[in-house]
């Protein structure tokens, strides 16, 4: 197809012979000088005027999908030329899986564009579960070009939802594999097995990428999302405590990480488990590097393996808030309040908000903001 | 320099803005919003200009039997109109702020027909469609301009709030904020709006809800705001966050002056704020800059009016929309 190949000189779609039937209708921006009017260019002003005549005429073919693709390349946000190149592929029945080929080599420049994830996932939708597995694949190799990309955390969110949480799951159905038989995608398809292993993989996923990036919080979110609040997700206290052991040792390799902390705290909160839980685990991080020391020697004997490192920056403002809002809430008002004063101190951005949290712990000691 | 950047904008953008085609309604509105502000609408642009201006806005209104709203731009629009253009909600929202900035007395709109647009387009999920038959979904950037729009005409009419307000709530993240649809990772942008929606829906956060959401607002401060937990701060969460922040009673805990020290690094040298100190300026970070030192004054003063942060203009602005709409 012509449109894979880059190399050949630009030709304005008015000096292509097979358009020559199509009469181009330019822009009408009104009588009066308009409203941030933009300085097109040349190659763009012509491919749109192409593009009115044809919307105006309703003409779905293949030419319509040659010129629709360079207008996305100029523009990648153009909703109604998305959608138009859409429904022209529909009315062709144009083959989808190369369209997804050619997607995937237009996104790595477009990453940011909602219009063009929007399309893939149209395509998915049309393509069907057999596709959706090396969409995992797509996303992950789209997170190592931009490890935070909104729109492909969100597709993939998107693609675990849809396409492997089938409803209902009945477990009593569920084909478990038998020995040395390794079912395939194809026979076990809408089979609650598959899907699951889906899911385990996903947290081997996040695994990987919290090795690249410790901090990347949407990592972190991703994996609350699987293990917890995610269509698949079967809380249970045992989870709970392995993923409480997880982020622990992830605090201890770099103890100033607001991701860690945040997810620390969710699975506190969703398992309704009191923060003051974890105060053995936390207060070694509100203490000075010059204590720890001392807190190593100790180490051993008490079984606490997950000390900060010698290089950590402490003491950490994030435990020092845990620790505070865990006394508040076991009602110990006054030694809660020595770190809100300590927080005062050493996060003085966020002053008036550690004064309030003072006065309202003196109010209702009872309240926590896990 | 400011003011002269802003016009310049209104004026003609380069070709390098070829992504906001069909989008220059929204990039107006922040030109227009930040002259708003700026109070420079009426000493530096000429009457005929903002005439001009307003034509081009009534331009996109696009009405047929059933339904009215604005679209973004007349990039489908040919000599001889035949092709369909459907209205667009974000653009609707910011052509009616817009026409509030130039003062139009909106004695051409449809109010009726402009709820059936919003109605048409709300999904059985409780979000809105940015257009008619757009096959993409919805999320919560266009609830709240769907509401805020709903505000504006000051009727609720054919709208299903409840469902609104059910979405919304869907895209709550444990730790309080809310992500862009449901399941998705928090947001500084997405917060303002979970947040003003519910405001406008008249179901505003209370209690240990409220508090988790304040504490996760808080935290984003870093000197200027970060729109994600472990992200670089960025001009235009000053606003998001703030915005939320004040419209949650919390005005008090933002750190006004070192706010408006990073905002400072984030001007251009000609003209405008861009989204982090030695990028280029934006329309969008331009405003919202803007919006977000006149909800945080520094203690050294800015030239800015105040600003209503619900519907995201300048008060005199919302109380004429107000007055209009009555």
């Amino acid at each position: 197809m012509e449109f894979l190949n880059p190399e050949p000189p630009y030709i304005l779609f008015k000096d292509r012979p097979e358009w020559s039937d199509v009469t181009a209708v330019p822009q009408d921006d009104g009588p009066s000088p308009p409203l941030a009017p933009i300085m097109y260019n040349d190659k763009y002003k012509d491919a749109t005027s192409y593009f009115r005549a044809i919307y105006v005429s309703q003409e779905h073919s293949q030419r319509v999908l040659d010129l629709t693709l360079e207008i996305i390349k100029q523009n990648a946000s153009h909703y109604t030329v998305w959608q138009y190149r859409y429904r022209t592929l529909i009315a062709l029945n144009s083959p989808l899986t190369e369209e997804l080929h050619l997607l995937s080599k237009l996104l790595p420049t477009h990453l940011k564009s909602y219009q063009a994830w929007n399309h893939r996932r149209l395509l998915l939708l049309q393509l069907g579960k057999k596709s959706a597995r090396s969409e995992l694949a797509f996303a992950e190799i789209a997170l190592a070009k931009d490890a935070k990309n909104y729109h492909t955390w969100v597709y993939r969110e998107w693609l675990l939802c849809n396409f492997f949480a089938p409803m209902p799951f009945v477990t009593s159905t569920t084909i478990s594999p038998t020995e040395g038989e390794e079912p395939t995608i194809e026979d076990l398809d809408d089979e609650g097995w598959v899907d699951d292993e889906v899911w385990r993989e996903e947290v081997a996923f996040t695994d990987r990428m919290l090795e690249d990036d410790v901090r990347n919080n949407s990592v972190w979110h991703h994996r609350f999302f699987v293990l917890f609040e995610g269509p698949r997700a079967r809380p249970s206290p045992e989870l709970v405590q392995s993923e409480i052991d997880y982020t622990e040792h992830k605090i201890a390799l770099a103890p100033n990480n607001a991701s860690a902390w945040n997810y620390l705290r969710g699975l506190l909160s969703n398992s309704k488990t009191p923060l003051s839980t974890l105060l053995p685990f936390a207060r070694p991080y509100t203490l000075p590097q010059s204590l720890q020391p001392s807190l190593r020697v100790f180490a051993e004997a008490e079984e606490r393996e997950l000390l900060p490192g010698e290089n950590a920056q402490l003491p950490c403002v994030m435990a020092l808030e845990f620790i505070a809002d865990a006394l508040g809430e076991k009602g110990e008002v006054e030694e809660a309040n020595k770190l809100f004063d300590e927080l005062v101190e050493r996060d003085p951005i966020r002053k008036q908000f550690w004064e309030y949290r003072k006065r309202t712990l003196a109010q209702a000691p009872t309240a926590p903001v896990a | 320099m400011h003011v002269s950047h802003c016009i310049r904008t209104l004026r003609g953008l380069p070709s390098g803005a070829l992504e906001v085609d069909s989008f220059r309604m929204m990039v107006a509105y922040y030109s227009l919003s930040s002259l708003d502000l700026l109070s420079s609408l009426d000493t530096k642009v000429k009457a005929d200009e903002k005439e001009d201006w307003k034509s081009w806005i009534w331009k996109q209104y696009i009405a047929d039997e059933h339904i009215a709203g604005f679209r973004g731009s007349s990039f489908l629009t040919g000599p001889s109109a035949s092709a369909k253009e459907p209205p667009h909600i974000l653009m609707t929202y910011t052509a009616l702020l817009s026409l509030a900035i130039l003062r139009d007395d909106f004695c051409r709109l449809d109010r009726r027909r402009v709820l059936a647009f919003l109605e048409r387009t709300q999904l059985p999920d409780g979000s809105f469609e940015p257009w008619p038959g757009s096959e993409e979904g919805g999320d919560i950037r266009i609830i709240y301009a769907a509401l805020a729009t709903c505000s504006m005409l000051n009727s609720w009419d054919g709208i299903d709030l409840d469902k609104a307000v059910a979405y919304v709530k869907a895209c709550r993240v444990q730790d309080g904020s809310y992500g862009q649809t449901p399941h998705a990772e928090a947001n500084g942008g997405a917060t303002y709006c979970a947040v003003a929606a519910l405001n406008l829906a008249s179901h505003p956060l209370q209690g240990e809800e409220r508090d988790r959401t304040v504490r996760w607002l808080v935290h984003r401060q870093r000197g200027g705001f970060q729109g994600r937990i472990e992200k670089e701060q960025d001009a235009c969460y000053s606003f998001w966050c703030g915005a939320a922040l004040t419209l949650l009673g919390c005005a008090d805990f933002v750190d006004r002056d070192a706010n408006a020290e990073f905002l400072m690094r984030c001007q251009f040298k000609l003209g405008g704020f861009a989204k982090a100190a030695g990028e280029f300026s934006d329309p969008l970070h331009t405003y919202l800059s803007m919006a977000a030192l006149s909800i945080y004054p520094p203690s050294w003063g800015v030239p800015l009016t105040t600003i209503d942060p619900l519907l995201n203009a300048r008060t005199e602005t919302v109380a004429w929309i107000r007055e209009k709409m009555n």
